[in-house]
């Protein structure tokens, strides 16, 4: 799944069937990783946190479970920051149109928690290929340092 | 941080359900999280507080079991108490706004003191 290069970046990618348990797996490996790295607790909540949003709404909302397609997650991992590439194969969505999960009415339903986690918790965000492909970056701060 | 998986310890007052959550509430133990804490509410209506000092993680999921639970015991007049949540889920319910369905105490004993 890794691949270390001179030392400094650990990249990998691994594609995953639309399955809770391989997501888990995937997570799991990537976070063992970043902690590895020497990311502080703060971070490394974050970096799980927007990890798992992205797992799940990619399995769940994009690909809606289905066996035949595939969650491609990219990332790759330097003592700066971390960067990981979640793609799926559904048909897509605009980010912008989801209401906020924030608003009073909003509050008892469970529709935008998830991507509004993840533009809480990570420092770059970006959508791509219609709503398929998400880019999330987290940089390290002065305090993660252990 | 800790691995994914989530402990439910529950135990049985003479006045209340008190769950003790340990681990991850994450996109894997979620579902199961929620039937559990239906299953209690269905067998004892009373009060019912969720002890999350030894909770280290929590995801939207997570958040969607707890809230789906949280409705029904609204509308039923009980609703589920939080206690002690640790910074990072506590910083997560803030954000999420849902500091507004959930009382949060510091104590097991103050959220029981709180009809």
């Amino acid at each position: 799944m890794f691949a270390e290069n001179g030392g400094n970046k650990l990249a990998g990618r691994v594609v995953i069937p639309s399955d809770l348990r391989s997501a888990r797996a995937v997570q799991e490996e990537v976070m063992q990783q970043v902690a590895g790295r020497g990311y502080g607790q703060a971070a490394q909540f974050a970096i799980k946190l927007a990890l798992e949003e992205a797992l799940t709404n990619a399995i769940r909302h994009g690909n809606a479970f289905d066996p035949e397609k595939n969650v491609i997650v990219e990332f790759d991992i330097t003592r700066q920051r971390v960067r990981i590439v979640v793609t799926d194969e559904g048909p897509g969505f605009d980010p912008r149109k989801l209401p906020d999960p924030t608003a009073d009415e909003n509050l008892e339903k469970p529709c935008g928690r998830g991507v509004m986690l993840i533009n809480a918790y990570m420092d770059e965000v970006r959508y791509s290929r219609g709503g398929n492909r998400l880019e999330m970056v987290k940089y390290r701060c002065g305090g993660d340092l252990e | 941080m800790t691995r994914d998986s989530l402990q439910l310890d529950v135990q049985q007052l003479d006045e209340a359900t008190v769950v003790r959550l340990r681990g991850a509430a994450g996109m894997y133990d979620a579902e199961r999280l929620q039937d559990r804490l239906e299953q209690l509410t269905e067998a004892d209506p009373g009060q019912m507080v969720l002890d999350l000092t030894e909770l280290a993680f929590i995801s939207s999921q997570g958040l969607g079991a707890l809230v789906a639970v949280q409705s029904r015991r609204r509308r039923q007049g009980r609703p589920l108490k939080l206690v002690r949540p640790q910074p990072p889920v506590r910083q997560v319910l803030e954000m999420t706004r849902l500091t507004q369905l959930f009382p949060i105490y510091d104590s097991t004993q103050a959220a029981l003191a709180q009809t």
